[in-house]
């Protein structure tokens, strides 16, 4: 009998450990299997999120798979602010798991066994950076043909609650942008006891300055400083709003705001 | 009385000179910010004595690895090629005491030597004055400034930021493109810059504060 390796092969270099992981076992002919890196940094080391802020570099993945699968894109989870004097980055401090959903194709044999291959790049740093890379490999055999059995991946539910969604119906968001600032104004189903704004694209908002924030009853505003390299006005600003609720639950929205010029 | 005048006329002085620094950025398009910086020669350099001239300020750390990439020879040729026709080019070190890249003047001589760039000077900036005045976030940040003393370039040094040689083609498959090489091709030939900003790559500059 053969046995189908079905750990991940890992990788190790300075400061940061990778693994491919699948939540699966084995792959259901036509249902998306997930796949995720996972990251483990040193003490006090961290990776970027898909815009690392000042500075830094995005962690990314290419693939080498199988015919007629497909990877589509990271599913980034929340990221965290990464405060340096002067410098303020985007980024997972200690341990994150990068998931990555692969469509599976429907005329699958069971007990097949396919490989499934992804470089991976990323930037670990403290005070000082040190580029990384990996090569890593991942094998998994078909399974029956049956509706997938429901399996339990801690660390893959986990870190689904930790990605963010979209923004309900029953919000509203829009913004303004002048010379010096954008002021986002949000209206929620819900008090918001604090609010932050993470940028999907660079060079459209001052990543140190403050972001300050106000509410009034249901609604309130975000005021933050545009960068100083926004020569142009944009029309909307696209990123991830993370509200604190009163009682301390953190959420994390897919925003693009519709801005206005303000006077 | 005429002691008086003086007084409300310093301190008004004073008052506007605090509250333009504030307001300073680094926009393309508008003058570049004034600065005066000690070079690793122990002479002092003032950005007004070159006017009439482009100036290349380059933020520097020899130990960031997207530096040492750019020193494989990249950057040397780049400021050979342009110090050559009258560019000035100052590397900027704006790392804090005992952080990362934080030099000696020896040590930034030697620097300079041992990977043979062609700076014009290498500004001591460890209080980090010039770079906050900048806005400069990375090693490498590039800024170009005219002769007219107008910043007209703001970014990173090319769009291939894990290439060691010189490439045709970045790693998104994409032509390459030296930004810096660039824009003093077209403002010298007297056209308009083309790309004035990007988001500049590399480490974070360690500044104190």
């Amino acid at each position: 009998m053969l046995c189908f390796p079905l750990a991940a092969i890992s990788q190790t270099t300075d400061h940061a450990k990778v693994e491919l992981l699948s939540e699966t076992k084995s792959l259901t002919p036509g249902n998306p299997v997930t796949l995720g890196l996972h990251f483990t940094m040193d003490k006090g080391w961290h990776i970027y999120w898909k815009n690392p802020g000042d500075a830094g570099m995005p962690t990314s993945v290419s693939w080498k798979l199988p015919v007629e699968f497909k990877a589509g894109k990271i599913l980034w989870p929340i990221p965290q602010v990464i405060s340096l004097p002067s410098v303020t980055d985007y980024g997972y401090e200690n341990e994150v798991l990068l998931m990555v959903p692969v469509t599976v194709p429907k005329n699958l044999k069971p007990g097949e066994l396919f490989k499934f291959s992804a470089k991976v790049q990323w930037l670990v740093c403290n005070d000082i950076c040190i580029p990384g890379e990996a090569d890593l490999q991942l094998e998994l055999p078909v399974g029956s043909s049956a509706p997938p059995k429901i399996e339990d991946n801690p660390l893959f539910s986990t870190t689904r609650q930790s990605l963010p969604i979209h923004l309900s119906n029953d919000w509203k968001a829009s913004g303004t942008l002048d010379s010096q600032q954008f002021a986002l104004t949000f209206q929620s189903p819900a008090r918001c006891s604090s609010a932050f704004f993470f940028p999907a694209m660079p060079i459209q908002i001052n990543n140190t300055a403050v972001q300050t924030f106000q509410t009034t009853g249901s609604s309130f505003t975000l005021t933050i400083k545009r960068s100083d390299q926004l020569v142009t006005d944009v029309q909307k600003l696209a990123g991830v709003l993370v509200v604190k609720s009163p009682d301390g639950k953190q959420t994390g929205y897919e925003v693009t705001i519709p801005l206005s010029q303000s006077k | 009385m005429t002691r008086f005048k003086h007084w409300v006329v310093l301190t008004l002085g004073i008052l506007a000179l605090s509250l333009s620094s504030l307001a300073q950025a680094a926009s393309t398009g508008a003058a570049a910010p004034a600065f005066v910086g000690t070079g690793s020669d122990g002479k002092t350099y003032n950005l007004s004595d070159y006017a009439g001239k482009w100036v290349v300020l380059e933020w520097h750390n020899q130990d960031c690895p997207f530096v040492k990439s750019q020193y494989a020879g990249k950057m040397q040729k780049l400021q050979a090629k342009w110090t050559k026709k009258g560019v000035v080019w100052f590397s900027v070190i704006s790392s804090a005491p005992g952080a990362e890249g934080a030099v000696t003047a020896d040590e930034a001589n030697a620097d300079v030597k041992e990977h043979n760039a062609h700076v014009t000077a290498t500004l001591l900036d460890s209080n980090g004055v010039i770079g906050h005045a900048y806005g400069a976030k990375t090693t490498p940040h590039m800024f170009v400034i005219d002769p007219k003393g107008i910043l007209v370039y703001n970014g990173a040094i090319d769009n291939a930021p894990r290439e060691d040689d010189v490439v045709t083609k970045n790693e998104d498959g994409d032509a390459y493109v030296n930004y810096v090489d660039q824009a003093l091709k077209e403002g010298k030939a007297g056209k308009s810059i083309s790309v004035a900003n990007t988001v500049s790559y590399g480490c974070g500059v360690k500044y104190s504060n």
